[in-house]
Parts: structure tokens; sequence; C-alpha cells
């Protein structure tokens, strides 16, 4: 009964097209072992961006606010991960939302998820001192340029935009904070 | 008429049913929305205006959970009791403020359940921020409708009022925060 079965089967396919499906077959089957082996991690550690001072003291606390909440950017599910006080807590702490302030690991995985959102890009904006900064996703999609579930969040130029820009820009700390503090002013 | 070899013809039928049944699967099966459909309990009683409080309402009451009336926005408040245990708050008024326009506000009921239906609200404009009586929320809301989204009800993992690492807690007022618009005794 099986070698009727195997005899019709490769009537009907030819011997071409069951040596095709095996060679497919086993390509997947490589595709996916090799995508479940790990990468070495600690290769993947170092990562160009601008300064992470001035992002957790400034750009972190809008971000939180604006992106972070607990149905956006503050959902485990979603890319550019963002933990803070009054949205997602990291896992590792014991905190709760609308608890404690935002910690220092939080802050750091926030810095970590904004600037690995596109990191070749980030790079060069690294290596040109923020002149491409508007070719990164974090921000069309802020500005609406890009699709983005959560829509136009920034208007070129207002305060939230000019919070990101001005830190991708490397400029100096407190004209970065005047702009995130204008930015969050009106989101309380 | 090109001959076609029968190697060829089954791998265009092959690819046809894989596409054909790739489009089926996709239609209204939206892992994320229906995760949290499966994950409700079973349903106590008769749909009504007050069932299934503190259960995040848009995940049915939505045009992808298609129960109707689809709504915008609509949640449960609660208040503590004298032995700290939650229990509904009826006649709160809920104001929510749009980014577009004017506010507007709706009443909880009996179960503490509250709702603006969709159609009522259709141009609203995210994000939005909410007061409930007297207590304004400390965030903005994105773009979700259901309070319970954000605002899960206790369990295990998240004893109390339900706040953890991925929860603020139920919506809580104080007891006797109650509106007269709403059928409350205080203005």
């Amino acid at each position: 009964m099986r070698r009727n079965v195997r005899e019709r089967l490769r009537k009907a396919l030819g011997r071409r097209s069951l040596a095709a499906l095996g060679v497919l077959a086993a390509g997947l089957f490589g595709l996916g072992f090799g995508a479940s082996s790990c990468v070495g991690e600690a290769g993947l550690e170092a990562y160009g961006c601008p300064n992470p001072a001035v992002f957790t003291a400034s750009v972190s606390p809008y971000l939180e606010r604006r992106c972070g909440t607990l149905d956006c950017h503050g959902q485990a599910t979603r890319p550019m991960r963002i933990y803070g006080q009054l949205g997602l807590r990291h896992p590792a702490e014991n905190n709760v939302s609308g608890g404690v302030s935002t910690t220092q690991l939080e802050l750091e995985s926030n810095y970590a998820a904004v600037c690995n959102l596109d990191p070749a890009a980030m790079q060069q904006v690294v290596d040109d001192l923020g002149s491409t900064a508007d070719k990164l996703l974090l921000v069309n999609k802020a500005r609406g340029l890009e699709r983005h579930k959560g829509g136009k969040i920034v208007n070129e130029q207002d305060p939230g935009d000019l919070c990101i820009l001005g830190w991708l820009g490397f400029k100096d700390a407190a004209t970065v904070a005047a702009s995130c503090t204008a930015a969050i002013e009106p989101l309380k | 008429m090109v001959p076609v070899s029968h190697g060829r013809r089954f791998a265009v039928l092959s690819f046809a049913v894989v596409l054909g049944v790739g489009a089926f699967g996709c239609n209204g099966n939206d892992p994320i929305p229906q995760e949290v459909l499966d994950d409700l309990p079973a349903e106590q009683g008769s749909p009504s205006a007050l069932h299934r409080p503190g259960q995040p309402c848009l995940s049915c009451h939505s045009t992808y959970g298609a129960a109707a009336p689809a709504f915008a926005i609509a949640g449960t408040v609660y208040k503590e009791n004298a032995m700290g245990a939650l229990a509904a708050a009826p006649n709160v008024k809920v104001e929510i403020f749009d980014s577009a326009g004017p506010s507007r506000f709706a009443c909880t009921n009996a179960a503490g359940n509250f709702y603006i239906e969709k159609d009522k609200w259709a141009d609203l404009t995210f994000p939005l921020k909410v007061r409930a009586g007297q207590r304004s929320m400390n965030s903005i809301i994105g773009r979700e409708g259901s309070c319970a989204a954000c605002h899960k009800l206790p369990s295990d993992d998240r004893p109390g009022n339900g706040a953890g690492h991925d929860s603020a807690g139920v919506v809580i007022v104080d007891d006797g925060d109650t509106d007269s618009i709403c059928g409350g005794g205080a203005p």
C-alpha cells in the first residue's frame, strides 16, 4: 500500500521534483537550526549612541511619558521597549507600575533599546555628530513620516522633536533638558 | 500551448495552496488580541452592561471582537470597602480628555462599568487624559480604549489592587467619590 503511494507520488511529481523537495526540506531544517543557535552575545554589546548621561537625565523621562505607556512601548511584546515609573517595570526588579521612580537598570535598558532600534544608522549619527539624525526610525516614526502604530507623536521643531534631536545632535545637556522639560509638561 | 512538467505544475499548485491557506489563516486571527480573548474567563450569566467588570472591554467590543456595541473607551472603577477589599464604585463621573476636542464623560453603573460607544465618539484622538471622580491618571493613554488592558485585576502574581510589572492596578476612587450628574450624592 505504502509502496503504491510512493510510486504514485513519484510518477505524479517526477524524480526531480522529489529531489527538489528534499533539498528544500533540508534547507529549511538547516535554516531553523541556524536561527535557533546563539550568536556570541559579547560581540553584540558595543554599540554607537550619543551621550548616555544626557539620555538618562532628559530624553528617557520624555520617552517614558510619551512613548512608554503600558499600552504602547511599555509592553514587553513591542520593539523599542521603554521601562519607567508610570509604565512597564523591569522584570529583574520588584517594582510596580506607578511605584518608585525609574531605576538605573531601567534607564540603561531604555538607552540600549533606543540606541539599538536602528543600530547602523545610529552609528552613522554618532560618526557625523547628528547630521543624519533625520534618517533614524526613532525620528521618522515619531514625526509620522514612517508608518507608526501610535501615529504622529511630534511635529518638526516642537519641544519633543527638539528633545530627541538635541540629544542626537550632541547638543549640551542644558539645551536638551530645556526641550525635554517643555515636552513633558503638557503630558502631566 | 507550452507543455508544463508534472513537477512545475505541482510547484505552482503547492504555491497557490500555501498562499490560500496563509490568506485564510490571517483573517480574524491576530495573535495578540486573540490571546487576550482566549484568556478571558467564562461569561457569568448573560451579557449586559454589568457583565465582566475589570476585564478589557474592547477585546470584544471592537472591530476584532465583533461584540455590539463597539466601544471607543470603556472600563471599570473600584473603591475599597472598610475591610480593604475591592468593590464596584457606581455613580462615578469618568471624564476623558482627548487630544483634539472638548472632553466627554461617562458614568459608572452598579458594576462600576462605564463606556462610550465608538459611533458616539468616532473622532476620538489619542493620546487621552482621564479623570475618574477626583483622581486623575498620572500618565497619558497612548492608544488603548480598554482601561483594563493596563489596569489589571488582582491575580496570584499581582495581589492587592492588581499593580505589578505590567499593570497599574485597578482604577480606585475614594469611597463616596460620586457625582450628582451620575446619580450620586456629591456635586
